[in-house]
């Protein structure tokens, strides 16, 4: 196998050669489409034949207003057109709206003025309406359920998967569905788009949906359904279906925000020249384009002059053997935009200042974050270390006429607040910052006015750096966990990570998936033991929303990574500072419950399962570094799935093309209802690769791999395989059948060669047959223990009826593959993901919900934990469990000592449905995830909380 | 589509003061009991909407048309919060609003010949002269300013994320005195800044001749609700109250203290001793202020509403009435102005519990509204634009140079100052 490695970017090879504005990308750009047409439709026949007819009921018509489709066929127009009111539609209403019916969009928008139906600008002289509103402005106009369904369109000679469906579209959102689905040559409907409330209001755009038309399949009819009652309309016209072909990526775009106004929208694909058109909101033109030109296929369009807090859409387009291939349409929102504004630094440093600050931005950890001077000269130390990088600079001192002229100069400069703030050093044995904030520490002065003691103090934990002109050896540098350097002719004092500090690389804390790694988290077992260490962006508006079991945050080397709606960040884990961003239209995973996390990390790299590629990104910069792919066989049928890493091996899976869930809308998106359509996510294959060199080193693949029970320990594999269901005869990844859990196999590989190390006969539900019963979930943890196989399976009497209780049902594997002990513990209760909560192993303890039991033995102790709510999933620490306490404040998030019992509570905090909350890094760090729900006062931001032992503050109210 | 429910009645207890008499009685009523802001006769903005009741309602009678004086880029401002979530996805709700967006633009005090700022990007108060722009003094707080000082008696009060409330001479911006509000002196780094674990984000309230303010963040450390002599300094009182975060403008009744908290509900307390009297439990949001009759107009409980709603609440605390598709609103002379459903309306609230609609007129959506005697001001994403309150004709409208969204407006000596998202302030005069 070979890996996709290529060069880093060398972006003077990637040239923009133009940027035009006010071209439409639906306006063509010179270059031959050469595109077969299979079907067309603008319905603009009708205003000569029948010709439309006055408004019978609606009073603002001109005339020639409107039909419906028994009229049009009536008059010879429309053959092979159905339109059908489906059961339960209003037997009432305004007739002229009465299902999907015909009108000129100026009658239309007439017949309820002011309401923004004239903004169907696409749409020209006859359209398709299923207007839900205006049908209920008489009495039994309600619901609007109705399907217009086109004539038999032969196809006969496309090729599979060619056929791209093509339309105009006003969509105004808010209580309305629509959806499009295809039967082809009579056979069951396909759902091939649905709009919902995730989909905004576009009022006119050019939807183009992929069809991917089966082989051999001879015609096909298309049926748009609209359902709604009094809020608002979905209306149709230009219907083309064609053999188009988008635009293909081998690495999909991403799109960075290296300054404030601008973007730049990476990604590579096997072509020459591309074209990047781009514009402001939903619906309408993109007015803006710019063309490049690339040599490797590497493309970075750099767009400039951009809005503030406003979400852009674009399209890349192709151009390849004079056709010109487009994307679909990606936006990305400028509000994520929280790179520092570019500043000047006023004045010219001093040889001495001029090595300082050089020195400075060489030996800091990470390219943003915050950098402390600790007294001040004239202040030009600060303003220069903010024009040559992203930190924010805390410039102190006890003089207040140097101050006042510090803040005068900096202010002029334009550089105050923003960039750089000018404070009082106050105390300097008791400094009013907070603790482990600093990423550097150092002085304008000759020597610092602050004792060394409380400097230490101050710098964060794990490569935080005090810089100075000579060690100093003292008992405060003898007592504090660091070492030091040399950097060039100053020295450098690092600080290591706090004591008991532990990394959260996968999606349970570990590649094993224990939810417990060892994290002491300063042996703190009650909220009171914690303190606010930084508190902000990202915010509720950076994510999906709290229940669709998103991927964990992770953290490593005092960097958090944290996913959210199409986009992640990285932060600095001890003071929250940004470190970089993406906007990815194709990062999003849910149901990870059922599914693996679509990503991982260690201490230099985020590995990032991105469509078929593994994105391997420098975890300081977020530069691309790798780009992994598939197994051959695999490699243009099937996406990355699985992804973990341990010591120089990178393990991933292939799962069938579009298996992972991204559907986020509604109830059914919280994946948690007992028994209904309860499915697995499997990997066809297993691979891995070595990180040193990204080359492939093995792969392995004998049946169905269950996702969820993939685990990684010590050199080893684990995970549940059946290998009587074969990968090939299945289309879909996500897997539902039953006989998925009547024949598995409990298998171990050496994770370095790929090779079988033992395999058993696998853990056997206790009620499910071929014909009734289920499993809720399946969860594989492996640690020094063994490997544990949990099933979570609904019971079920001979019937196959569910009797509203279910068991975890756990099987530990020791190292050589013998069983030494099975158990069950009954489920806490049958929703809000108790059923599904996925357990806890440490050294000594595996929790279920609520149970717990010896680790060693299975035995279950005789004893819970809880009240828990529910909902997030339980993760450890040395001394307490975390989870949503039941209760007061709306059951938020808290602590359970394991010594004693109790529980505590942060009001007011909401973690998300699965794990937005980790212990890691010597800290709580709780990047934001449970915004939207509606259910209470919550904080809606993100917030690392620290030891209050690791900590300055004195305060000591219980949180 | 059926005409929307634009106001609906819920409970007794709508007073109206419908008439020019009843209005001049009852500002002689509060006047009295210092709820007017001082300098009202000399035609001020001297503090957050004009006065204690926030009430965005100006006696000036506005020349129109007005044209561009100058304008002041202050820097994009740093909000101290995050736009709300996008959407409840499990609940199918979308449009969710923002319960804490009380610092988007730099709101503007004006004072004599003066204008003042408070500033999120350079963690300064700025005064500049109010007839050509330029900055006269800036004073440097040591974290963002992120609501404009309240002018009283030569006095400029401006709250600071570093935790202080800062009292400066209004005319040179030298420093007076300052008070921390906390006991404790902790600095945490939050986007960009180091605050104080207890910062001022209430802007200075001062009623009879008392100055309120509050130092707060998190629920899980105690707040404080400090009254204090505007004078000297010296503290009235220190309360400390736990599980709350006081944050956007404080406004009061005729008794009453009020404290919005953003995704919680207002906090009532007790205006001479600060004591809390309760909550305001189906209200939340910033949007806030004080009718002529001791009601209380705030934003809903959650972000859940689909249509944004404000609600209208009685002095005891119930609600009175509900405000739908609406953000903002103005009531004055028993009149409300509100915009819902693409319009903005004038309605007469009535003593009989009935409401009538003055007139309606299709405006887009507003960001801010005030009123002068003449006119209602409506600050939207484009620009401003100012309707006869008699019967809502357009007088005047402009656009905004920058595209900047009009979240504040104040009027003072014929003048009138936008304040908009990009950091940019606009006077204009006849």
């Amino acid at each position: 196998m070979q890996s996709s490695f290529l060069p880093v970017p060398a972006l003077s090879l990637l040239v923009a050669v133009g940027s035009t504005a006010a071209l439409s990308a639906e306006s063509g750009d010179g270059t031959s489409s050469g595109v077969v047409t299979y079907f067309s439709e603008n319905f603009d026949s009708l205003s000569d034949k029948p010709g439309l007819l006055p408004f019978p009921s609606e009073p603002n018509g001109d005339g020639t207003d409107w039909l419906d489709l028994p009229k049009a066929q009536a008059g010879g127009a429309l053959k092979g057109w159905t339109m059908t009111r489906n059961a339960g539609h209003g037997e009432g209403g305004v007739v002229e709206w009465s299902g999907w019916t015909f009108a000129s969009p100026e009658s239309w928008a007439a017949a309820a003025p002011g309401q923004r139906r004239e903004k169907f600008a696409l749409g020209k002289n006859v359209i398709a309406v299923a207007d839900s509103d205006e049908f209920d402005d008489r009495p039994g106009g309600k619901p609007f359920d109705a399907t217009l369904t086109t004539p038999s369109i032969d196809i006969s000679r496309a090729k599979a998967g060619s056929l791209t469906l093509k339309f105009d579209s006003g969509w105004q959102a808010e209580s309305q569905t629509g959806t499009i689905t295809v039967s082809y040559d009579g056979q069951a409907p396909v759902e091939v788009l649905r709009f919902d409330e995730s989909k905004e209001t576009a009022y006119s755009e050019t939807v183009r949906v992929p069809l991917r038309n089966p082989a051999n399949a001879a015609k096909m009819n298309i049926s748009w359904r609209k359902t709604g009652a009094n809020h608002w309309w979905w209306v149709i016209d230009n219907i083309e279906v064609n053999d188009e072909q988008p635009a293909t990526f081998s690495v999909q775009p991403r799109v960075g925000f290296p300054v404030p106004g601008s973007a730049t929208i990476s990604w590579q694909a096997p072509v020459s020249k591309a074209i990047v058109y781009y514009g402001e909101g939903k619906g309408k033109t993109l007015s803006e384009k710019t063309e490049l030109e690339s040599r490797d296929g590497r493309f970075e369009a750099k767009l400039t002059g951009l809005g503030t807090a406003t979400t852009y859409r674009y399209r890349i387009a192709l151009l390849q053997g004079g056709k010109r291939r487009l994307s679909e349409m990606f936006e990305f929102d400028t509000r994520f935009n929280l790179s520092p504004a570019p500043v000047s630094a006023p004045g010219n440093l001093s040889a001495s200042m001029e090595t300082l600050a050089r020195t400075a931005l060489e030996v800091t950890a990470d390219q943003n974050g915050y950098l402390l001077i600790l007294g001040l000269k004239d202040g030009k130390l600060a303003s220069t270390l903010a024009a040559r990088s992203r930190f924010h600079i805390i410039a102190a001192d006890s003089d207040p006429a140097i101050l006042g002229a510090v803040r005068k100069t900096l202010y002029d400069a334009g550089i105050l607040g923003h960039r750089v703030s000018v404070v009082s050093l106050g105390d300097p044995e008791n400094t009013s910052w907070t603790d482990g904030f600093a990423d550097l520490v150092l002085s304008e002065k000759d020597s610092l006015p602050v004792a060394d003691e409380e400097c230490l103090r101050l710098l964060r934990p794990d490569g935080g750096a005090l810089l100075v002109r000579s060690r100093r050896s003292n008992s405060a540098f003898e007592k504090a966990r660091g070492q030091w350097e040399q950097a060039g002719t100053l020295s450098l004092f690092r600080r290591e990570e706090l004591d008991g500090a532990r990394d959260w690389t996968h999606q349970y804390g570990t590649a094993g998936n224990a939810s417990y790694t060892g994290e002491a988290l300063g042996d703190v077992s009650a909220t009171s033991g914690m303190a606010v260490q930084w508190i902000g962006h990202p915010g509720g508006d950076f994510g999906i929303d709290r229940q669709p079991r998103m991927p964990a945050p992770l953290a490593a080397k005092g960097r958090l990574f944290h996913q959210g709606m199409d986009r992640l960040v990285a932060l600095n884990a001890f003071n929250g500072a940004i470190l970089w961003s993406y906007e990815i239209p194709s990062l999003r995973r849910l149901n990870v419950a059922h599914d693996s996390s679509n990503w991982c990390v260690d201490d230099q790299h985020v590995y990032l399962a991105i469509r078929d590629r593994l994105w391997m990104l420098d975890a300081k910069s977020g530069d691309l570094l790798h780009a992994l792919l598939l197994p051959a066989k695999e490699r243009k049928t099937h996406d990355w799935g699985f992804v973990a890493q341990e010591d120089d091996v990178i393990v991933g899976s292939a799962v069938k093309a579009n298996s992972a869930y991204r559907d986020f809308w509604g109830d059914a998106a919280w994946f948690d209802k007992v028994g209904v359509a309860v499915t697995q996510v499997c990997s066809d294959r297993l691979f891995g690769y070595r990180k040193s060199t990204a080359k492939g080193i093995w792969a392995y693949g004998r049946g169905l791999i269950l996702n969820p029970t993939l685990a990684l320990h010590d050199g080893k594999l684990y995970f549940l395989e059946n290998r009587s269901l074969k990968p090939q005869d299945i289309s879909s990844s996500r897997i539902s059948d039953r006989r998925l859990w009547l024949d598995l196999t409990t298998v171990c590989l050496d994770a370095k060669t790929g090779q079988v190390i033992w395999e058993k006969p696998g853990p056997k539900p206790v009620h499910l047959t071929e014909k009734v019963g289920f499993v809720q979930a399946a969860y594989g943890i492996a640690t020094s223990h063994g490997y544990l196989a949990v099933l979570s399976e609904g019971t079920v009497n001979e019937s196959g009826a569910y009797q509203k209780k279910g068991n975890f049902r756990c099987t530990s594997y020791g190292q050589d593959g013998a069983i030494q002990w099975s158990t069950e513990s009954p489920w806490g209760s049958d929703h809000h993901g108790i059923h599904i909560t996925h357990p806890v192993v440490t050294e000594d303890r595996l929790y279920f919900a609520p149970q717990i039991h010896d680790i060693t033995t299975g035995k279950p102790l005789g004893k819970g934990y809880g009240p828990r709510r529910g909902c997030s999933t339980v993760v450890a620490t040395k001394n307490s469990l975390m989870f949503r306490v039941l209760g007061e404040g709306n059951s938020p998030l808290g602590l359970w000592n394991k010594d004693t019992g109790s529980v505590s509570r942060f009001m007011r905090i909401r973690p998300s449905c699965w794990l937005n909350t980790i212990p890691t890094q010597g800290m709580l760090l709780i990047p934001e995830g449970g915004a939207g729900c509606s259910c209470g006062g919550w904080m809606e931001t993100s917030i690392g909380l620290i030891p209050r032992v690791n900590s300055s503050s004195t305060t000591s109210d219980s949180p | 589509m059926s005409p929307p429910c634009e106001l609906f009645l819920l409970l007794s207890g709508i007073h109206i003061l419908s008439q020019r008499l009843m209005k001049n009685l009852f500002k002689i009523f509060l006047l009295g009991i210092g709820l007017l802001p001082t300098a009202l006769l000399s035609e001020d903005w001297p503090t957050y909407r004009y006065d204690s009741r926030r009430s965005g309602v100006s006696s000036e009678s506005l020349a129109l048309p007005l044209s561009p004086a100058w304008r002041v880029q202050g820097g994009t401002p740093r909000q101290a919060w995050s736009g709300p979530a996008k959407w409840d996805a499990y609940s199918g709700n979308s449009g969710l609003q923002s319960m804490r967006n009380f610092d988007p633009c730099y709101y503007v005090t004006i004072s004599g010949d003066l204008v003042y700022y408070g500033s999120s990007h350079d963690n300064a108060v700025h005064a500049l002269d109010r007839t050509t722009g330029k900055e006269r003094w800036v004073f440097f707080a040591e974290a963002p300013v992120r609501l404009p000082p309240t002018i009283h008696d030569g006095i400029a009060f401006a709250g600071s994320d570093d935790g202080y409330l800062y009292a400066l001479d209004a005319v040179k911006g030298t420093l007076l005195w300052k008070d921390r509000g906390s006991p404790d002196d902790r600095r945490i780094p939050s986007n960009a800044s180091m605050i104080s674990l207890w910062p001022v984000r209430t802007a200075p309230l001062i009623v009879n001749d008392h100055l309120y303010y509050t130092a707060s963040l998190t629920p899980w450390e105690s707040s404080w609700l400090i009254s204090l002599d505007p004078r000297t300094g010296e503290r009235h009182f220190a309360r400390e109250v736990s599980n709350v975060t006081l944050q956007g403008a404080l406004l009061a009744s005729a008794d009453t203290l009020i404290a919005p908290q953003g995704r919680s509900a207002p906090l009532l307390y007790e205006m001479k001793t600060g004591k809390p009297s309760g909550t305001i439990g189906h209200a939340g949001g910033v949007f806030c202020l004080v009718t002529e009759d001791n009601q209380f107009i705030s934003g809903p409980k959650s972000q859940k509403a689909k249509d944004s709603q404000l609600f209208l609440t009685d002095s005891k605390g119930a609600r009175v009435a509900t405000f739908n598709d609406t953000t903002c609103a103005v009531v004055t002379d028993g009149v409300a102005y509100h915009h819902t459903r693409g319009s903005l309306k004038a309605l007469a609230l009535g003593p009989d519990k009935e409401k009538s609609s003055q007139w309606s007129v299709e405006t887009p959506v507003p960001a801010e509204l005030i009123v002068s005697s003449n006119a209602v001001f409506l600050g939207h994403s484009g620009g401003v634009q100012a309707y006869s309150r008699k019967d809502g004709t357009l007088l005047w409208e402009t656009s905004i140079p920058g595209g900047g969204a009009v979240h504040g407006l104040a009027i003072s000596d014929k003048m009138l100052f936008v304040s908009d998202s990009l950091g940019s302030i606009h006077a204009f005069r006849p």
